[in-house]
């Protein structure tokens, strides 16, 4: 295999279904049901699969949801900000850990 | 997430980027369905391919040296076939209509003859600081004005339409309202036009609509009537772009595999004809692009008794594929 990642998987990606159709089924029907509109608008929810992507660093989806976003409307400052709030988000989990190695370092400590 | 592409054939539009799509015409067959026309109420002027800006989406490549641009000689051949036909809807567009020397003419002679007379506006030839007297001139003849307005972000409309566009556009849209253009019960209406900043598709009519009304009210106080979201189409200048930033296959596949059927019945050029600034007919602002001419030949407005015949067949190609993606183009 040359490369895990190839961009013309991306469309394929129903094909997920020929061993199992029921449960693909059922997963594209849910997806299609979260991106539609509800509370949030077709922006906002692609805005946020964006910054998700980016987190679980899927480039399929990172591909798919920047075309989806500027779709919508959304422009590049929005979407970076966006990549700036999974960022700080994820860096406060890490950093936030940090209070339980001070708490472990000070219950050893003299 | 998951869109399909259509690449199964040789595309009459692969000549310039290897390119394979299914022809459209093979498409609509598949489906069942011919494009022929219905009663063409329309008549859309392509006043000339003159234009003071050079948008990189311009199907058309207008762009400020370009020469070709409606004789005075024409326009009234224009105005006598439209006063023969009796079209409903007048739809002025170019390049920029604005820089004709004959808009005046055009636009006294058809606001006797139809009821609706539009005109599309890229906003900085109008807002030039030369134009205002066409300001007042559309108003005293309640011309709808259609005005290019991409994008809610600076960044992205100057991208596509040059560098201080979206400021210009900004004022000139102020200017409007002032005079009452979008505002409630005045009878002037400001509709807008809205096309991807890209190689992407727009989002739905409604939704675009509703996020420019709440956004350009509220950050700018700008009021409009009605919002249309067009894709870009891939031709011209637009087309070169695609090519070069090596999107056009992608894009074109994206077109192909959005085809929507139901689409095909309100398609605009069933019911309208464009004429060129030499006063030629084509089905379509887009064939016109493409010299696709109504009828497969050069017919002349000089020559037209009336209206082009209902069921003749729409001459189509490839770019079709634009006006027929998702909700259609109208």
């Amino acid at each position: 295999m040359e490369t895990y990642y190839k961009p013309e998987d991306l469309p394929k990606f129903e094909e997920i279904g020929k061993e199992a159709q029921d449960l693909a089924t059922k997963f594209f029907d849910y997806y299609a049901a979260v991106f539609a509109e509800g509370e949030l608008t077709e922006r906002e929810k692609a805005l946020i699969a964006l910054a998700v992507a980016h987190t679980i660093q899927c480039p399929y989806c990172i591909d798919a949801f920047t075309q989806s976003c500027l779709e919508k409307g959304s422009n590049l400052a929005e979407m970076t900000e966006a990549v700036h709030v999974v960022t700080a988000i994820r860096g406060g989990a890490s950093l936030v850990h940090g209070i339980q190695m001070r708490n472990v370092a000070q219950k050893l400590s003299m | 997430m998951y869109p399909e592409l259509a690449l199964k054939e040789s595309s009459d539009l692969s000549g310039n980027g290897a390119v394979t799509i299914e022809p459209f015409r093979q498409t609509l067959s598949k489906h069942g369905l011919r494009l022929d026309r219905g009663k063409t109420a329309t008549l859309q002027i392509n006043v000339g391919l003159l234009c003071n800006q050079a948008c990189r989406h311009c199907h058309l490549d207008g762009g400020p040296g370009r020469k070709e641009n409606m004789s005075s000689r024409t326009a009234e051949e224009v105005i006598a076939y439209a006063e023969r036909s009796h079209f409903e809807v007048v739809d002025l567009t170019g390049g920029a209509p604005e820089l004709n020397p004959n808009i005046v003419r055009l636009i006294q002679g058809l606001s006797a003859i139809s009821q609706r007379v539009t005109i599309r506006s890229n906003l900085s030839a109008l807002n030039d600081g030369k134009r205002d007297h066409l300001m007042h001139l559309f108003k005293d003849y309640g011309v709808v004005v259609v005005a290019s307005f991409p994008s809610l972000n600076e960044a992205q409309a100057d991208s596509q339409r040059g560098d201080g566009v979206f400021q210009i556009s900004l004022a000139a849209l102020r200017k409007l309202n002032a005079m009452g253009y979008g505002q409630e019960e005045s009878g002037l209406e400001l509709n807008l036009v809205s096309n991807p900043t890209g190689a992407f598709l727009p989002s739905s009519q409604a939704t675009v609509e509703k996020r420019f009304r709440q956004v350009l009210q509220k950050k700018w106080g700008i009021v409009f009537n009605n919002l249309f979201a067009f894709a870009n189409v891939p031709l011209g200048r637009f087309r070169q772009w695609l090519l070069q930033s090596g999107n056009l296959e992608t894009y074109l596949g994206k077109l192909a595999s959005s085809f929507n059927s139901c689409a095909v019945e309100g398609l605009m050029c069933r019911t309208l004809v464009s004429v060129s600034w030499d006063g030629y007919l084509y089905d379509c602002d887009f064939n016109l692009a493409r010299g696709l001419h109504l009828g497969g030949r050069k017919i002349h407005v000089s020559e037209m008794s009336g209206p082009p015949k209902p069921g003749s067949p729409i001459a189509v190609s490839d770019h079709c594929y634009t006006c027929t993606a998702g909700a259609g183009f109208t």
